[in-house]
């Protein structure tokens, strides 16, 4: 691989083939998985499904998807992690590269339990683990009636509605070309209309267009901002703390998500399979929605009232059409930063 | 040309009488650690840089960056952002470095703690630490609003951007400053003194120009590290104070053309590369203390 010569090389020297047969059982596999909760709830969730299972210990890394894709890049022969959540983007990226292996029901038969739009735009090389909803969280106090559709709520923005106190995700985030697309839905895919509406946003309205989670949080709980467009889990999370002042919604008619796609690396054992059958059980996957607070795959879990309407529903979800725009996220991304100040 | 001397030769740098400075064998292992991990990494990142569609290899990248008037202003910010903080340390630096040099005891040891606590926080903890102090509800807009004053924009532009990173790299500009300033002969100031110099010319003639070594490197630490970093503008800026370092995160995270990232990385160190030698050259060989 001409990307990473002297390290596959080096790997190729030292490993010309896969150290373990991929049928071979290994001592342990490795799970990547974003931290704090997220990371939690897999070690309580999925992990003791997989080692009761087969007997192999799991050693569970966190990190962030771009992270873990050049990883993988770097040692195909000997992956240094057997099962990966990346993002959309990174899994179409991985997939392309052959540097994923595809599930089959005979493999992952949960699989059979998950929807289409959740695995097959990846050609099953990837499969949604959760499913994290973009939507707004407002102060309720400030903004005591907030628009109801994304398209008025970006009207709203455009037109500095709501003062110098919004956030909005970059497009320069993980899911920020995402966000452009959804903002081109909203005026019927026109992508010029979209960085239009962005641009007068910037101007009017925005204080920071939030590049991490952690940013975005910290601007709406100093109380910088009004509104940010956020993900439900983390929102939710942050008003159970007590911030009954926060409210959040998804605007109609529906919003994109942030998955963390599972994956089983290629040439990673063939055991990693059975984990990824654990992450889709029912019934781990409604432990794994109760702990982080998204929405699971799976259309046989039943939420209970507690969550119930914490978690976005699956017809509320737009998937982008990646085979059409992931081509131009490049250019988006180019964009954004030669117009948006 | 360097080479490596044989067991047999001294083991320590003599001139040949061919002029060719022989190297002792104990480099060698820093010599095979720079190959493999400076080296090598950096050919690895200008072979990216020029890789074209399928196998071929051309200069494309290159043009991109040097063809676009946007790339080529994220540059030109870059290198005056540069300049600024380092500016901005050798004005605060120097006048620490010289408390540093010329205070002793407990007192010195206090002063160097508190010259360095920057250095030993996360970069991110650090820069969200100053979100806290420099935004619209921080403690200085709090500070602000109570005395009946308007609000400061702190934050999300090069004030916050510039005011972050030379917290952080005071202590390079500081230290390099109090390591020059303590190794110089006070009685030279002595004499100057004696002579009748007034405190201002006897720094500017004397301990200036005596010191300027510590500038210099202090000068060239700040520099290259302000024009490195990414951590503080992405939390702290916004996309106009955009720089280059940034830009390869972005291209190498989001976008995921590592082509481009790494022929904008290649372009950075060059520039960084030009930009010392032109120093060095201006700044010319340093005059020896007496």
């Amino acid at each position: 691989m001409r990307r990473f010569l002297v390290a596959a090389l080096a790997a190729s020297l030292i490993n010309p083939i896969p150290l373990f047969a991929q049928s071979a059982k290994p001592d342990k596999i490795v799970v990547a998985a974003y931290g704090g909760i997220w990371a939690e709830s897999i070690k309580k969730n999925f992990v003791p499904c997989f080692e009761k299972k087969t007997g192999v210990k799991v050693d569970v890394i966190t990190g962030e998807s771009a992270d873990w894709l050049t990883r993988i890049r770097a040692n195909p022969n000997r992956p240094p992690i057997d099962i990966l959540a990346l993002a959309e983007a990174d899994s179409l990226r991985a997939t392309r590269e052959g540097l994923l292996d595809q599930a089959t029901i005979e493999k992952v038969p949960n699989l059979a339990d998950i929807p289409d739009k959740f695995h097959k735009p990846w050609g099953d090389h990837a499969i949604a683990q959760n499913v994290g909803a973009l939507g707004v969280m407002y102060n309720k106090e400030a903004i005591p009636n907030p628009p109801k559709s994304w398209r008025e709520f970006l009207d709203a923005v455009a037109d500095g509605k709501f003062g110098k106190r919004v956030s909005l995700p970059a497009g320069t985030y993980t899911w920020g070309p995402e966000f452009i697309w959804l903002a081109s839905q909203q005026y019927d895919g026109d992508i010029d209309a979209a960085f239009a509406k962005l641009k007068a946003a910037s101007e009017k309205s925005v204080v920071k267009f939030w590049t991490t989670p952690v940013e975005a949080l910290n601007l709406f709980g100093t109380k910088e901002v009004d509104a940010v467009v956020y993900w439900d889990g983390r929102s939710n999370n942050f008003i159970d703390k007590g911030n009954n002042w926060a409210g959040f919604y998804i605007p109609d008619p529906g919003t994109i998500v942030g998955q963390a796609m599972l994956s089983k690396a290629k040439n990673a054992p063939d055991i990693a399979w059975d984990y990824i059958n654990c992450a889709l059980e029912p019934e781990n996957q409604l432990k794994h929605a109760e702990t982080i607070l998204y929405a699971v795959p799976n259309q046989k879990v039943v939420y209970p009232p507690s969550i119930k309407d914490k978690v976005v529903s699956a017809d509320r979800i737009l998937i982008p059409p990646y085979d059409k725009v992931f081509d131009s996220f490049g250019s988006w991304i180019e964009r954004w930063n030669k117009e948006i100040r | 040309m360097a080479i490596l001397s044989s067991p047999a030769e001294p083991a320590h740098p003599v001139a040949s009488r061919g002029g060719i400075r022989r190297l002792p064998l104990g480099l060698l292992p820093a010599l095979i650690f720079l190959a493999v991990f400076f080296a090598a990494p950096l050919l690895i990142n200008l072979l990216e840089s020029l890789r074209g569609p399928g196998e071929t290899h051309s200069l494309a990248q290159f043009a991109r960056i040097f063809g676009d008037a946007y790339y080529l202003t994220v540059i030109g910010q870059t290198l005056l952002f540069g300049l600024v903080v380092t500016l901005a340390c050798a004005l605060l630096g120097y006048p620490l470095g010289y408390a540093v040099a010329r205070t002793e005891g407990t007192f010195k040891v206090v002063l160097i703690f508190l010259v360095v606590t920057p250095l030993l926080v996360n970069v991110v903890v650090r820069s969200f630490g100053w979100l806290v102090i420099l935004g619209g509800n921080g403690a200085i807009n709090a500070g602000m609003r109570a005395l009946g004053l308007p609000k400061l924009n702190l934050i999300y532009n090069w004030t916050g951007v510039g005011i972050a990173m030379v917290h952080v790299l005071l202590p390079f500009m500081a230290l390099s400053v109090a390591g020059t300033l303590e190794t110089l002969d006070r009685r030279i100031e002595e004499a100057a003194r004696v002579l009748g110099a007034p405190p201002h010319r006897l720094f500017w003639h004397v301990t200036l120009p005596m010191s300027a070594q510590g500038l210099i490197t202090g000068s060239i630490l700040c520099f290259t590290l302000s024009i490195g970093s990414f951590v503080t503008a992405l939390l702290l800026g916004k996309n106009s104070t955009m720089v280059l370092p940034l830009l390869i995160y972005q291209q190498l995270t989001v976008a995921s053309d590592w082509p481009f990232a790494a022929a904008m990385g290649v372009t950075l160190l060059i520039l960084v590369s030009a930009i010392l030698w032109l120093q060095g050259r201006l700044v010319g060989e340093p005059r020896g203390r007496p």
